[in-house]
């Protein structure tokens, strides 16, 4: 069966003042139903790219694509004409992004709002609506329904509240709602509980956990939270500098990195045992994408650099499943989970 | 008595309802009988979500705000009741790092013309000739492991970690005491987090200084502080030293945040 998500070798320029960035740098991704993939990597490294490039929303100029195919069940999304791809966007793939303020109109009642996307979605399949007629209706139906679902009290009087009269919290939920409610097959969240506190957090990260499990989708989850992704997620990409540097569950992969930068990213976030000033910070900066190193992007600050990473690695197994683009993986840690 | 640097006695703060366009609003009480001591020379985190008055507690020790009731002794000497002489002399020793590093250096301004702002301001208490403020300037500047090639850049030149250590260098230059870190790091990405973290560390060791931590990341506090307080509705909920709240936690609210901030650990092990 073909994977829900294949991102295969993504390459994405930006033209910029001062030249060409290359952002993305041959990324590769696979997603399949029931995974939740944390996308993890500091800024900058071109996750929220990959994020919006799925849905095909990044603005051309100035992205330009100049190599790369993003399948969707089998389906190039590069190839598709715009009509498609909106029909696919919403429905079929939903989104959610960081802050849950700038995301509602403020200006409509949260019932309206969400009953505008069903009926969007019902659009282009009647189905989501139970090919009733009378759309009307049980779209507003649906949106009870689907606020009860991300735990939102009272949600048929809560139809008519505006965004201000809800918290960052429950504003993130009826974002979560609108995202599922074209019951999308993969949903891509965009670091979305990093406004949030941490037991708000918690709740929507159980939330969407949930939702994989009930119905079978397949989540990207774009965040710089290490611990949300060790407690969240089934698997998790590395990104450095528009690379996958490294990918695999996240067991493996949090729990015995081969890559450099994945153990010195881990090596930088406390943990309960970490005494006071032996926290390892990574030295120097992310490399400048104009004119980016050659071969391995992340070789200018890796302790184990040698000639050989003046040529690009690919990512290869170092376990079944877990994978490292790197010439000097820590093998020996990885071999013993 | 003295031995605290800063000590905070039942401080209320409460906001009185506004007539507004739909009728009378509620009062809010942002800090209700919140009490705390800071001793010299630690570090002292302040842990609280968003809404629970950590904000109006750093305000108030700044004296941005006045407390409703209580007060707030910096060395035993009520700040509120401060002239603006003195309030001036206070601010020297008590200074602030803000959350962003983004929006707290003025773009127009030379990182100079930035880290010698506090100078400049304070020339009655600390003269110094313009020459003698460039030193000390690129003094400051190596203290946060940048340099004197950097004193006529501007912020936009630098890097979100770079541009913190400048706000740090800021605050050091009237010499102060006591340091209030808002949130410092949580703008940074992890790695860059790290180097500050351990600059503060450093600079701590070097300097003697007394940290006032706020911030809602449970592991960067536990990581960095002696002591932490737990603020939840403006009321003060739990505190003493880190090792204590966070391995044994007395209060359901302790608990629950504790349980709720996700940790970088493989389940199973």
């Amino acid at each position: 069966m073909a994977a829900l998500l294949d991102i295969r070798d993504l390459h994405l320029t930006m033209t910029t003042f001062d030249g060409v960035a290359h952002v993305l740098n041959g990324v590769a991704l696979t997603v399949r139903r029931g995974e939740i993939w944390g996308l993890v990597g500091e800024s900058g490294c071109g996750k929220s790219l990959t994020g919006l490039s799925i849905s095909r929303l990044v603005p051309s100029p100035p992205a330009n694509y100049p190599a790369g195919e993003i399948l969707f069940e089998g389906e190039d999304v590069m190839q598709l004409p715009p009509r498609r791809m909106q029909a696919l966007r919403g429905k079929r793939i939903g989104m959610i992004f960081q802050d849950p303020t700038t995301n509602l109109n403020p200006t409509a009642r949260i019932g309206d709002q969400l009953i505008d996307v069903a009926l969007a979605a019902a659009g282009h399949d009647p189905s989501v609506l139970g090919n009733a007629p009378g759309g009307g209706r049980a779209a507003r139906a649906l949106a009870i329904t689907m606020l009860s679902r991300v735990g939102i009290p009272e949600p048929e009087a809560r139809l008519a509240s505006y965004p201000h009269e809800f918290s960052g919290g429950m504003r993130q939920r009826v974002l979560i709602a609108m995202a599922l409610i074209g019951r999308p097959d993969l949903l891509i969240a965009d670091e979305p509980t990093t406004a949030l506190d941490v037991s708000v957090q918690a709740q929507i990260l159980a939330l969407l956990k949930g939702t994989v499990a009930d119905h079978d989708i397949g989540v990207i989850l774009i965040t710089h939270n290490l611990g949300v992704v060790a407690e969240t997620c089934s698997h998790v990409a590395v990104m450095y500098a528009g690379n996958v540097v490294e990918r695999g569950p996240v067991a493996q992969v949090i729990g015995a990195p081969a890559h450099p930068y994945t153990r010195a990213l881990l090596a930088s976030v406390p943990r309960r045992e970490t005494k006071r000033g032996e926290l390892q910070g990574l030295p120097g900066a992310v490399p400048d994408l104009v004119r980016p190193p050659p071969g391995c992007r992340f070789a200018p600050r890796c302790p184990r650099a040698t000639a050989a990473c003046a040529t690009l690695p690919k990512l290869e197994a170092v376990l079944p499943l877990h994978e490292v683009a790197c010439y000097h993986p820590y093998l020996e840690e990885a071999a013993l989970v | 008595m003295s031995e605290s640097i800063l000590e905070i006695r039942d401080v209320s703060k409460i906001y009185p309802a506004r007539a507004g366009l739909f009728g009378r609003g509620t009062e809010v009480r942002a800090l209700q009988n919140f009490s705390l001591a800071v001793s010299e020379g630690e570090s002292f985190g302040l842990v609280g979500e968003s809404g629970s008055g950590k904000t109006t507690l750093t305000r108030a020790i700044l004296r941005l705000e006045v407390p409703t009731a209580g007060q707030i002794l910096y060395r035993g000497e009520d700040v509120a009741r401060l002239g603006p002489k003195a309030l001036r002399a206070l601010r020297a020793r008590m200074q602030i790092v803000f959350q962003d590093p983004y929006a707290s250096l003025n773009p127009r301004m030379t990182v100079e013309q930035i880290v010698t702002e506090p100078l400049v301001i304070h020339s009655d208490l600390m003269p110094m000739s313009k020459a003698r403020r460039r030193e000390r300037a690129a003094e400051l500047l190596s203290l946060v492991g940048l340099g004197a090639r950097h004193l006529r850049r501007h912020p936009h030149e630098f890097s979100g970690g770079q541009r913190q250590r400048i706000g740090i260098a800021r605050a050091l230059a009237s010499g102060p005491d006591l340091l209030l870190l808002d949130e410092p790091t949580s703008a940074l990405d992890v790695s860059v987090q790290a180097q500050v973290l351990n600059l503060l560390i450093d600079l701590q060791n070097r300097l003697g200084l007394t940290y006032f931590f706020i911030s809602h990341d449970l592991a960067v506090v536990r990581y960095l502080c002696d002591r932490v307080a737990l603020i939840h509705h403006g009321k003060l909920v739990e505190t003493g030293p880190s090792e204590e709240i966070f391995e044994a936690p007395k209060t359901d609210y302790a608990r629950m945040l504790i349980a709720a901030a996700p940790e970088v650990r493989v389940r199973g092990d």
